[in-house]
């Protein structure tokens, strides 16, 4: 990810007619006992190959529902409905032998939790070389020189001795090391990376972002990247979408994303996360509140009983997803009351302009569930 | 640092804890692992010290061994004037109540089974759990007559109602007893639900709501707060918090740290919070503190430190982190180099096989701690910032 982001063609312009990835207004639900679920609802984007899209939002906002969704990766009691063209094919409905191809081969993800995703009882080279086995017509010498290859690329020192080595015997980043090598065997044209390094040290994290950059550059891979940090996506995703009750409220490319934010969600995610450029001590600005319960999904702004900003209207109608009339094309949200442009514009700057130390006696609101008071307290502007 | 010494200790009078020349070391079927290393640290009253480093570093062992859970191998741990590591029993466990932990991972650290009320009352009844409750004695008085009867039974009168009877009198006792140990019966004080209605509004969540719900039904940061009130319901000096936001996202991360820091104030607690998210160290810390493989690197105020980092390790943690801005993109983190084997750190300086800075000495001798001038002290042979007096070393030994 050497390059800078200007240098890339514009924004969703398809590279050689259609972009790899099309998904148009996917919708999944959760049959459950207590009621469906819509844990994703109207999604739409498109991914062209060698890219990177984040996906942020927080625990239970749908970021992985949509990753499976995407993939075709779902239990028998959940249901989709719209369109997602990989390579120009539609997925949705499409049998189990064409996926069964489709998944390690072309699209392969990297899942949230490091110590489940490998097999504990198997040696790390049997792992790997089962999947180029399902995938590719090579002979074992070849499985083998591919499997050391690839642990290789991927930062693994002696590949050839850790073949033999079961998954307890790495440390968490080395074992990530070798999931990202198992999601790569076959050279994929997409890669899901599920909050890959959450559970991880920053060192280790840095490491397994550069090499998953490295990766995409080498083979035009486009990623989808999930994850609840905003700070990880900001230097490592060509374009962001901001998810929050199972919708996409914000979305556009990262460096407009960051310079001219427009949905109070996103605003709050930014606000929340505390900075090494401020001082000690800085009054973070938590979301107070929860997310909405999705068996039953509020009336109006799904963000609304959260909202800073939240009129009457906010309650009853919901936004719809759009760009601004007259703004940037590939800059959509969804609010009646927009930041920058209903209030004052909110960046990294302004924020570090605007924060305060804590003092003595700075208790205000120590009970933060009390979604109610802060509601009207942002009212007043 | 991966270095020793206690040049960075303040005057005893100002410390509420201090530790020094801490070892910890666990003998395990592959050899001993060096979990701490000769390690000091004084926790100054009133202050958050945080305590950051990579995964397996030591920042947990180095928690519980203030808390003696279990005890270090090597060192002493000063609170109020008595050594820890020399207390035991019933001492021990009244000083503990006033040292407290919350630990990583919010949810499964909580009993499922137990309501929130007994949770949180824990620490006050463990303390004040008495061997004689009415249960104790009812469970004992049972268990003993069902054994006479049953004995009777066996050695001669044969199987009749007597014997009945004393399997039914065992069964109930048994039974009491393990109530009695699971916490039941105690007497319920007014003062006790007093105080767990009182922390639990302090930790911000409702005392009626969660009075009888279990863990499972709330949420992580919900959870956290739970843990947060059973440490508080002692009335502890002393708060160890590790990992207490790691598990969560980042709004919910904000409220704990938010509610942290008013808690301090509140309650005039002392805390050592560990992470190793150096962003969120630096947002609570008064003084922090830099581990790697089980010393110390590093101590001294964050915004000192993170302006201009004088040990090489703490210059990698915080390169490796990444802006939440998109200007620095394309910008690579430096390589690394994996954690050494705590079953065998290098000799001399513990960070010398990743050091870029590393030379013969580092290898020889282990760095002791030496003043910047800035209220920061650094275990370094080369440090990034002139030391005030020449480093100071020991020969490797
Ligand atoms: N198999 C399932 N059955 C029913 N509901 C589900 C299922 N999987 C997910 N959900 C619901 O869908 C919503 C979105 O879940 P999802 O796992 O995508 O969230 P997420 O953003 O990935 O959160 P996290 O960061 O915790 O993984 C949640 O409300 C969740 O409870
Ligand atoms: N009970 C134990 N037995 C053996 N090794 C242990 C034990 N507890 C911790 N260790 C080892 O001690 C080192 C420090 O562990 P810990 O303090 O848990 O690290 P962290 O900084 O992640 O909290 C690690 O190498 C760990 O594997
Ligand atoms: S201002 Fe209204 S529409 Fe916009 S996010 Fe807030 S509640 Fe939703
Ligand atoms: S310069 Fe030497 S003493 Fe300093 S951190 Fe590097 S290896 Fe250790
Ligand atoms: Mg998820
Ligand atoms: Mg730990």
């Amino acid at each position: 990810m050497s390059t800078a982001i200007d240098a890339r063609p514009a924004e969703g312009l398809p590279v050689d007619g259609e972009p790899l990835l099309v998904v148009d207004d996917l919708s999944t639900t959760f049959a459950t006992p207590r009621g469906p679920v819509r844990a994703v609802e109207h999604v739409d984007l498109s991914l062209p190959r060698g890219r990177t899209l984040g996906i942020v939002g927080e625990s239970g906002s749908g970021k992985s529902v949509l990753s499976r969704s995407i993939m075709g990766l779902m239990p028998s009691y959940a249901s989709r409905t719209g369109s997602v063209r990989f390579e120009g094919v539609e997925m949705l409905g499409a049998d189990h032998s064409t996926l069964r191809k489709v998944w390690g081969a072309e699209m392969s993800m990297i899942f949230q939790d490091p110590m489940t995703a490998l097999n504990p009882v198997k040696k790390i080279g049997n792992q790997i070389t089962e999947s180029i086995k399902e995938h590719l017509d090579y002979s074992s010498a070849q499985r083998r020189d591919t499997a050391i290859a690839l642990l290789r690329s991927v930062g693994i020192p002696e590949p050839e001795r850790r073949l033999n080595q079961y998954p307890h015997e790495l440390s968490g980043g080395m074992r990530q090391r070798v999931v990202i090598a198992i999601a790569l065997a076959c050279g994929p044209a997409l890669l899901f990376a599920d909050e890959p390094t959450t559970a991880l040290d920053v060192t280790v994290q840095a490491q397994i972002l550069d090499l998953i950059a490295d990766q995409q550059e080498e083979r035009e891979m486009a990623v989808i990247l999930v994850t609840h940090d905003l700070g990880v996506v900001a230097t490592r995703a060509d374009e962001i979408a901001v998810m929050y009750g199972g919708r996409i409220v914000e979305q556009a490319p990262t460096a407009t994303l960051f310079r001219e934010m427009r949905h109070p969600y996103t605003e709050a995610l930014l606000r929340s996360i505390p900075r090494l450029d401020l001082p000690s001590h800085t009054r973070l600005e938590a979301i107070s509140g929860r997310p909405p319960d999705l068996l039953h999904p509020p009336a109006g702004c799904r963000f609304a009983a959260r909202c800073p900003y939240a009129q009457d209207r906010c309650r009853t109608e919901e936004p719809p997803l759009v760009a601004e009339p007259g703004g940037r094309a590939d800059h959509l949200y969804r609010c009646w009351y927009p930041v920058g442009i209903a209030r004052e514009q909110t960046t990294l700057d302004t924020i570090a302009e605007e924060a305060h130390v804590r003092e003595p006696g700075d208790e205000q609101a120590v009970d933060l569930e009390l979604v109610d008071d802060d509601a009207v307290e942002g009212n007043v502007d | 640092m991966a270095g020793s010494g206690t040049a960075h200790l303040g005057d005893p009078s100002d410390a509420l804890l201090r530790v020094e020349n801490l070892h910890v070391r666990f003998r395990t079927g592959r050899g001993t692992v060096f979990a701490v290393t000769d390690l000091s640290i004084d926790i100054r009253k009133g202050e958050t010290l945080g305590l950051v480093g990579e995964s397996g570093c030591g920042k947990s062992t180095t928690g519980r061994a203030i808390m003696q859970l279990p005890p270090p191998t090597e060192g002493s741990v000063t609170y109020a004037g008595d050594d820890l590591t020399r207390l035991h029993g019933e001492d021990l466990r009244r000083t503990r109540t006033k040292l407290q932990m919350i630990f990583q991972d919010p949810i499964s650290s909580l009993n499922p089974r137990r309501p929130v009320q007994d949770i949180v009352a824990e620490g006050l009844r463990i303390w004040a759990k008495s061997a004689f409750s009415p249960l104790a004695i009812v469970a004992a008085v049972l268990t003993l007559i069902g054994i006479i009867l049953l004995g009777i039974a066996v050695f001669g009168a044969g199987i009749g109602p007597a014997a009945v009877f004393g399997l039914l009198a065992l069964i109930a006792g048994v039974g009491a007893g393990a109530f009695h140990l699971a916490g039941f019966g105690q007497p319920t004080d007014p003062s006790v639900e007093g105080k767990v209605r009182e922390v639990l509004d302090a930790v911000g969540l409702d005392p009626d709501v969660a009075w009888n719900r279990r863990p499972h039904q709330f949420s992580g940061g919900q959870c956290q707060r739970i843990s947060i009130a059973r440490a508080l319901v002692t009335e502890p000096d002393l708060i160890i918090c590790d990992e207490p936001v790691s598990a969560l996202d980042v709004s919910v991360q904000a409220q704990i740290l938010n509610l942290l820091e008013d808690l301090k104030a509140q309650y005039g607690l002392t805390l050592v919070f560990i992470a190793h998210d150096l962003a969120v160290v630096k947002n609570v810390s008064d003084r922090v503190a830099v581990m790697y493989l089980g010393r110390i690197c590093e101590v001294g105020p964050p915004d000192v430190i993170y302006a201009a980092p004088a040990h090489p390790y703490t210059r990698l943690l915080l390169d490796a982190i990444p802006e939440p801005d998109p200007d620095h993109r394309g910008r690579r983190a430096p390589e690394q180099g994996e954690l050494p084997s705590p079953l065998a750190p290098p000799s001399g300086c513990h960070f010398r096989t990743r050091c870029p800075r590393a030379d013969e000495r580092c290898a020889a001798e282990v760095p002791l701690m030496a003043p910047t001038g800035d209220g920061r002290f650094v275990a370094c042979h080369h440090p990034l910032v002139e030391t005030a007096v020449a480093v100071a070393s020991t020969p490797v030994g």
